[in-house]
């Protein structure tokens, strides 16, 4: 999908506590043409807030606000998103899987936004691309 | 509202909401009754709500969390739920969740985390 990029549908976005709601906004509409049912849209709402939290948290210096790009293409397949921004690089699929079997008090919550998004879409992929982080993800239509 | 043992007040971010309404249990304990998302942008004041719902609560009571109409959860939810949990059980109490809808159950079902 990351190979599809100029297909994508993208709005910038200034990267701080609203971001999350102008891009649920915005990718809704766009899920709207799909008519897609609404355990799909719970995914595609989990996997969006999970991505876009962490960059919004974690691309840029505090004090700063960078601009992250929120783009949408639907097909017959699916829909895929993909988050975009210039800050510092950070694969967040690298992150460690976190060990859900230990015991509650001494349970690391860190590293379970992405470990639910893997659980939730069909592929995800990162890219570190002329200093920019992206990630693409995609979720098929039932 | 209003009455007995009865709040209401609404939490807003644009339109992400989370609405809650609380209700005294007659053994002791409270419910407290969720309408909306578990998110990010609401995981905050759902903190703040909980943490001051424990001053009401006699020690050892239920904090029964009545979650059938929440349509959402993130991670940050999920989060906020354990926080809940810890914080009743260093008061000898605990949370039950009750009416967990089918898309909620599966991301607590994922985080290995069951009330």
């Amino acid at each position: 999908m990351i190979n599809r990029l100029n297909e994508f549908n993208f709005i910038p976005i200034p990267a701080d506590e609203k971001a999350l709601e102008t891009a649920r906004q915005f990718v809704l509409e766009q899920a709207e043409r799909l008519n897609l049912p609404a355990p799909i849209i719970f995914k595609i709402e989990l996997a969006l807030e999970e991505i876009l939290v962490n960059v919004v948290h974690y691309a840029y210096p505090p004090g700063t606000t960078g601009v992250v790009d929120v783009g949408c293409l639907t097909d017959e397949a699916g829909i895929s998103l993909c988050i975009a921004d210039s800050g510092r690089p950070f694969n967040p699929l690298e992150k460690e899987k976190p060990d859900l079997d230990i015991e509650l008090e001494e349970r690391q919550i860190g590293g379970l936004g992405i470990f639910l998004t893997r659980e939730m879409v069909d592929a995800i992929e990162y890219r570190r691309e002329q200093d920019r982080n992206i990630i693409t993800f995609t979720i098929r239509k039932p | 509202m209003g009455g007995h043992g009865s709040r209401h007040r609404v939490v807003s971010w644009t339109n992400m909401n989370l609405t809650w309404e609380t209700q005294a249990r007659t053994q002791g304990g409270l419910t407290l009754k969720l309408i909306g998302r578990l998110d990010s942008a609401t995981a905050g004041e759902f903190d703040s709500l909980v943490e001051s719902l424990l001053a009401e609560l006699g020690a050892g009571s239920p904090l029964v969390l009545d979650v059938g109409r929440v349509t959402f959860i993130s991670s940050m939810g999920v989060r906020s739920l354990l926080k809940a949990r810890k914080a009743m059980q260093a008061r000898g109490g605990a949370v039950q969740l009750i009416h967990i809808q089918p898309q909620v159950a599966s991301v607590l079902q994922m985080a290995n985390l069951y009330f």
